[in-house]
């Protein structure tokens, strides 16, 4: 319970955050996607149910706070834990890799998304200039975020990890 | 402990986005995000003060630092300038009769405002656009212009009860007809949000002068914003050998960083060209 409060308040001061404090860290119009990252961070050790509602909460949230229509970035968000939940199956050990491969994949595929999305409610994009002064700066934030996230969200995991008790209760 | 089906949950996932996508897409979920969406803006709002404090804290710092070589330059350039001011006070006056000849304060009245308070910006740093705490209880409509003292901010994109969504000129989906101050000449403004956050004005025609300074007022046409309204300075310009229309580059006079209060011209129906 504290656990998934804990997540909601993060994610809930997170999507806060990216629309009034990183506006002005903009590298060009890139700007970092920390509720991605926090959520497929938090997948690695969640189990399948605990993974996917988070990624439906994250994506919701910033949906809200955005022109784009609801869902534009829940989609993305379930397919990347999909993704890494499986691969998480097969390749057992290699989570902090696998957690990059599906951030760098995940976030081109929250683009596209995002720009289809757009295109749907009536807001065409202009291709060239949208990948170089949008989703290349906003890929290079997220290459450079992966691991301080990836290490904050361990810390949250072990500090919230549900105890099990030996000792018998009076 | 019964086994966990992953797909099942995948599945659920997606078809909960998808109808979720569907329905928003539809419009009718509208009310229901604006509620919902409530109090993310109550906090982005006091966030975004937050962080405008920070920011200013900061700049006061750093001006601290860089006023004491500011002053030393200030003082050479001071000799310079002695002899500009006499010139700058005859433009200066020359100014104060244009502004009269303009009666610009006349024209302002015909205009109702209500003033709203900038929340946050737009998740996406694709889209330049702001939140603002107006909404349909106070008036605000799509497609109201948005304004300050200093000139065009953008028009409202998306409305709910208690707050709304700008799309700023700098947008790269903003088009603006523009007309330039001086040789009265049209085109179209348009933001460059990705690339700078400046403006472009095209399409000017080949034979019109542009002039470097020169203020560009929106003209009215196509029925999006009421005319002579400023949108913007001519900062360059650019023409091309065998085009039909020459550029120019404009910098609104708005610091769109640092907006804190706007104005909502709520007395303004933009024309829907739509066919019924």
């Amino acid at each position: 319970m504290v656990r998934s409060a804990l997540l909601l308040l993060l994610l809930i001061v997170l999507v806060a955050l990216q629309s009034s404090v990183f506006p002005y860290i903009r590298f060009f119009s890139g700007q970092p996607n920390l509720i991605l990252l926090v959520v497929v961070a938090w997948a690695l050790d969640a189990d399948w149910r605990e993974a996917f509602t988070w990624a439906f909460v994250g994506g919701l949230l910033q949906d809200l706070m955005s022109i784009a229509p609801l869902g534009t970035s829940i989609l993305p968000l379930v397919l990347a834990i999909f993704a890494l939940k499986l691969l998480d199956q097969q390749f057992e050990g290699l989570s902090i890799l696998l957690y990059f491969v599906v951030v760098v994949a995940a976030s081109l595929l929250a683009q596209v998304v995002l720009f289809v999305g757009l295109g749907l409610v009536g807001y065409p994009i202009d291709l060239i200039p949208t990948i170089r002064y949008f989703l290349l700066p906003t890929m290079a934030y997220q290459i450079a975020l992966a691991l301080p996230v990836y290490l904050l969200v361990r810390w949250l995991h072990q500090l919230t990890r549900p105890r099990r008790s030996y000792g018998l209760s009076p | 402990m019964r086994r966990q089906n992953p797909l099942v949950y995948f599945i659920i996932s997606l078809s909960l986005a998808s109808a979720l996508l569907i329905v928003s897409l539809s419009g009718l979920l509208s009310g229901v995000q604006g509620i919902a969406a409530a109090p993310l803006f109550a906090l982005t709002g006091l966030f975004t003060r937050g962080g405008s404090a920070v920011m200013a804290a900061g700049n006061e710092l750093y001006d601290v630092e860089s006023l004491r070589q500011r002053n030393r330059d200030l003082e050479r350039q001071l000799a310079a300038l002695t002899g500009e001011v006499v010139q700058l006070r005859e433009i200066a006056a020359d100014y104060e009769r244009l502004a009269q000849l303009l009666n610009y304060t006349t024209a302002n009245r015909d205009m109702q405002f209500i003033a709203a308070d900038v929340l946050g910006v737009d998740q996406q740093g694709l889209i330049r656009a702001i939140l603002i705490n107006k909404g349909t209880r106070d008036g605000v409509r799509a497609g109201m212009p948005v304004v300050t003292e200093l000139g065009l901010v953008g028009r409202i994109f998306d409305v709910t009860a208690n707050a709304a969504r700008v799309q700023l000129i700098t947008d790269q989906n903003s088009f603006v007809s523009g007309r330039l101050q001086t040789s009265r000449a049209e085109g179209s403004v348009e933001g460059r949000g990705l690339l700078t956050g400046n403006l472009v004005m095209r399409y000017i025609p080949v034979d019109a002068p542009i002039i470097i300074g020169d203020l560009v007022f929106t003209s009215g046409l196509g029925g999006n914003f009421p005319p002579n309204i400023v949108i913007g300075q001519v900062t360059s310009r650019q023409s091309f050998e065998f085009e039909l229309s020459q550029e120019a580059q404009l910098t609104s006079l708005i610091d769109f960083n640092r907006l804190e209060l706007v104005l909502v011209v709520t007395n303004f129906e933009a024309a829907d060209l739509r066919l019924e």
